[in-house]
């Protein structure tokens, strides 16, 4: 269970889906390691304003990423259905925070469509594909660029 | 058969491990110069010493001595391993009871050879 | 590649050549210092000559041939038939060295590099002319450039025989046979062993024979009889001379090969990391330990403290290395650079049995090369301007290593020319490094420090010895980074002494656990000075910047509340109950005010992962007792990032 999911098979998956700001995304199950509660995060002084701070994952500290930052929405407050959604990715254990996590859906390669050219900048750089169904729309986050962190720098 | 294989230089030991393996000695002891080979060669029952010439502490030559000199190990055989095949080496060896000589490196094909030739030479 | 040599034989042969290496490298010196010393000239002959055998087999052909060369060198030395001087010395350093570049590379994965044919070709001409009496050498040497070129590149079989036969065919001239076999032995007994021929199969199958027949038949020929006790003699006084070596030798070498087993360091890596989980786990416990009223559950969480800390322990000693492995290179280095730079010096190494953490030992190196370097570069003296100054020609530089407690003391001191106060204050005044006002309110001990600022250096021309673009800046920085310290203290003409302090190991740190704004932070114990309450001493503001009276002096004081938050407009604000850390910065003492002082925890270093790696004044993290995350701040990095010295 890591970061090397073929190209092919990361279509035909299965996606965990979150909202932010009332839109539905989706990561790879594959990259996921699990889903928190917020407990107590710790904030990280001088750290980058994406990075919300630290937690401590069964003795390890994880950093935690503020995607509504990514994504160039305004912040919010945590309440009850905030989540930490741990990944994985080249050997980094990172947590990424949302709104709320949704289910796992299963999307066929065919039903994934450009992401369109409309939206913000900074979420449209982490988009992969977007998936259109009778009234819902997924949004497949790329999370190598949500996790680049170059690419976080030219901000 | 029972073999131990003397040498300082622990990846030797192995290498010469290995070669025995590929012609199928699987039992197998290790020692690091004459000094600890004669106490287990004494308390174990052997039936082969492969043993490198150039050791600190006791040397192949004076382990191959003490060997002949105790008369329960006189008639182990005795295969010596040397850098070069020096003739005045050789001869000290073949003098003081030495069963064959090998010269580094060598294939698994050489050490069957010289194994061969001294059980030959012991049967004859 | 045959099938006996297997990737694990490769790094086995890799690991054990290293510390043959090593141990080489401490001989090749000792040598120099003591060229009759038999007993060192045996074991670098043995080295070069056991690093021959296994490369033999594993096909590398230019270690191969470059041991062979040094080891026939060595032969000839110990058998006394030359004598050392420095130009073969340096050829001999240069041939270990280059024995050393083989093995790293292939130590990297790298393949074998090629031959270095010039070194090669001199230690050839070297043999050659060397022995004048030799014509035996030149055959040997020119088959030993045969053999290295082509027999070793491919282990058959059909080559060592055609090799053998090689050397052979150069003697068939002579007659063969028993006669010859035996006329030689005579002969070879006289001359060295390192000259004698090569002896062939059949010779030797014919030898056994007629040493079969002639234990059969006791009468013995005239000329057998001849021959053995001649041989017997040399035996004699080789194996006497190897008893006494055995003597010395021999009980370490037995029990090593009984009591030690090779580790991988990874694995040790792994255990300390479960050791810290352990150590966290068992600060959880103790920290929940008042709100149980058992006694037996206190005592049993006591036990376990008390196990904890023995095993955490023993297992950084498992990590232990002696500090030899890092002073080891520096006879060498200083060898090499007193000869470059034409000064005399002398190294005296004390303490290189202080063991401390492996990790530690490797980052080490880097620092103390270049504080031995510079000792000798800028401190000591030409042996010209040290007799005018009436000091004896040969500098002095002492290196010692202790333990103190739970840290490390490293000591360099040279007997050079010291550090000029007043030429380091006008060197950094032209630099721009500090004012005029600050130069003249300099202390002594302020001014030293001033070699540590980036972009300072005292020599005015680079050389090549302890320019490179690398200064005691890095130094400073790369000590702080291993949660040491370093102290600089010189006396003008007399000489410098540099304190590097060190902690033993760097998985563990002890710090002074401290609350700011309802968080946890941890401090390294060993910047801490003092701890009071604020409203024990008198504050008053200077020059707009908060300070405290303590002990005489005025020390800068800041809210690390502030410092935390970014927030720098709080000069002046009131405050209560809260309590002032004093921290020793380099030179300098500051006093930071935190809301509370829970107290003194040794913790676990955790990184903090590839997104927070470019902040400034953080350690790490730890997990602290109540399973919280706390920031292990560093101090000195966040007085720099924030542009105070």
């Amino acid at each position: 269970m890591n970061a090397a999911v073929e190209v092919d098979s990361l279509y035909e998956a299965q996606w965990v889906t979150f909202y932010l700001e009332g839109e539905c995304y989706g990561i790879n199950v594959m990259q996921v390691q699990e889903v928190l509660r917020v407990s107590d995060i710790a904030p990280v002084p001088g750290a980058p304003e994406y990075v919300m701070g630290i937690i401590n994952l069964r003795g390890n500290v994880v950093s935690v990423l503020d995607t509504r930052n990514r994504f160039g929405l305004p912040s919010r407050e945590t309440d009850e259905s905030t989540r930490i959604i741990i990944v994985e990715m080249d050997q980094q254990t990172v947590g990424i925070i949302v709104d709320s996590v949704g289910e796992v859906v299963e999307v066929q390669q065919d039903e994934v469509g450009k992401p369109p050219n409309v939206g913000n900048e900074e979420s449209a750089r982490y988009i992969h594909g977007i998936v259109s169904r009778e009234g819902f729309l997924l949004i497949l986050v790329e999370l190598s660029r949500l996790l680049d962190q170059d690419l976080s720098e030219e901000f | 058969m029972k073999i131990l294989v003397v040498d300082d230089f622990s990846t030797m030991r192995r290498i010469i491990k290995n070669l025995l393996r590929d012609l199928g000695y699987n039992n197998t002891e290790e020692a690091d110069d004459g000094g600890t080979a004669l106490p287990i060669l004494q308390a174990g029952n052997f039936d082969f010493l492969v043993t490198d010439w150039n050791m600190p502490g006791m040397s192949g030559i004076e382990l191959l001595k003490a060997v002949r000199a105790d008369e329960r190990l006189e008639g182990l055989p005795v295969l010596m391993v040397t850098a070069e095949s020096k003739r005045e080496q050789i001869i000290e060896a073949a003098q003081a009871g030495v069963n064959g000589y090998i010269v580094k490196p060598f294939t698994a094909v050489t050490l069957k050879e010289k194994i061969d030739k001294i059980f030959e030479r012991i049967e004859a | 590649m045959t099938s006996y040599v297997d990737d694990e034989i490769l790094e086995d042969f890799l690991i054990e050549t290293s510390e043959i290496l090593e141990r080489l490298g401490d001989e090749l010196l000792g040598f120099e210092k003591d060229p009759e010393n038999s007993e060192i000239l045996n074991s670098i002959f043995r080295g070069f000559h056991t690093i021959k055998g296994g490369a033999g087999f594993l096909g590398f052909s230019s270690l191969v041939n470059s041991c062979h060369k040094l080891e026939d060198i060595f032969n000839l030395l110990r058998q006394s038939q030359i004598k050392i001087d420095s130009g073969l010395m340096d050829l001999i350093l240069q041939g270990s060295d280059y024995v050393n570049v083989i093995i790293s590379a292939l130590r990297e994965g790298n393949e074998e590099p090629s031959q270095d044919d010039e070194l090669i070709h001199k230690l050839n001409e070297y043999l050659l002319s060397c022995h004048e009496a030799g014509d035996q050498l030149v055959e040997k040497a020119m088959v030993d450039v045969e053999v290295a070129g082509e027999a070793f590149s491919d282990s058959d079989d059909a080559e060592l025989e055609a090799m053998i036969t090689a050397s052979l065919s150069r003697r068939e001239k002579k007659s063969s046979g028993l006669a010859s076999v035996m006329e030689s032995t005579e002969k070879s007994v006289i001359s060295s062993d390192s000259l004698a021929e090569t002896i062939t199969e059949e010779e030797f199958e014919q030898l056994l024979d007629t040493l079969n027949a002639k234990k059969e038949d006791k009468q013995a020929s005239t000329d057998m009889t001849e021959a053995p006790p001649q041989v017997t003699k040399v035996e004699k006084s080789q194996s006497a001379a190897l008893a006494v070596t055995r003597k010395e030798k021999k009980p370490s070498t037995v029990k090593k090969a009984d009591t030690t087993v090779r580790v991988d360091t990874r694995r040790l890596d792994d255990i300390m990391n479960l050791v810290g989980e352990l150590v966290l786990s068992r600060n959880r416990l103790t920290a929940l330990r008042d709100n149980f009223n058992d006694k037996k559950v206190i005592q049993a969480i006591s036990n376990l403290d008390i196990v904890t800390a023995d095993l955490q322990s023993a297992v950084m000693k498992t990590r232990m290395q002696p500090i030899k492995k890092v002073f080891g290179r520096f006879p060498r280095m200083i060898r090499d650079l007193s000869r470059s730079l034409n000064k005399e010096v002398d190294l005296v190494l004390l303490g290189e049995e202080t063991d401390l953490d492996k990790n530690l030992v490797e980052e080490l190196s880097d620092p103390l090369i270049h504080l031995i370097r510079n000792s000798v570069d800028h401190g000591i003296e030409t042996p010209a301007e040290r007799e005018k100054k009436g000091k004896h020609r040969v500098g002095k530089v002492v290196l010692s290593a202790e333990q103190e407690g739970d840290h490390i003391l490293l000591k360099i001191t040279d007997d050079g020319k010291g550090l000029d106060v007043e030429q380091l204050k006008i060197k950094a005044l032209k630099k721009g490094i500090i004012s005029d006002e600050k130069a003249s309110t300099m202390t002594d001990s302020e001014c030293f420090e001033l070699i540590f600022m980036p972009g300072f250096s005292t020599k005015e021309s680079v050389s090549d010895v302890s320019g490179r673009g690398v200064g005691m800046d890095v130094v400073k920085t790369r000590i702080a980074k291993l949660n040491g310290s370093i102290e600089i203290e010189s006396t003008l003409a007399k000489g410098t002494n540099i304190v590097v302090k060190l902690p033993l190991t760097l998985a563990i740190l002890p710090t002074l656990m401290v609350v700011v704004n309802g968080r946890k932070y941890a401090l390294p114990l060993s910047i801490v000075n003092e701890i009071f309450e604020l409203n024990t001493k008198k504050r008053s503001v200077v020059g707009g910047k908060d300070v405290i009276l303590n002990r005489g002096k005025a020390p800068p004081l800041f809210f690390l509340k502030t410092w935390l938050s970014f927030d720098y407009m709080m000069i002046g604000r009131e405050a209560k109950d809260e309590q002032v850390i004093m921290i020793q910065a380099g030179n300098q003492s500051i006093g930071f005010v935190v809301d509370q002082v829970i107290g003194q925890e040794e913790v676990v270093i955790k990184p903090l992962g590839v997104f927070l790696n470019g902040v400034t004044g953080l350690a790490g993290a730890t997990i602290t007792g109540d399973g919280n995350v706390a920031l292990i701040l560093d101090i000195p990095t966040m007085l720099r990032s924030r542009n105070y010295h």
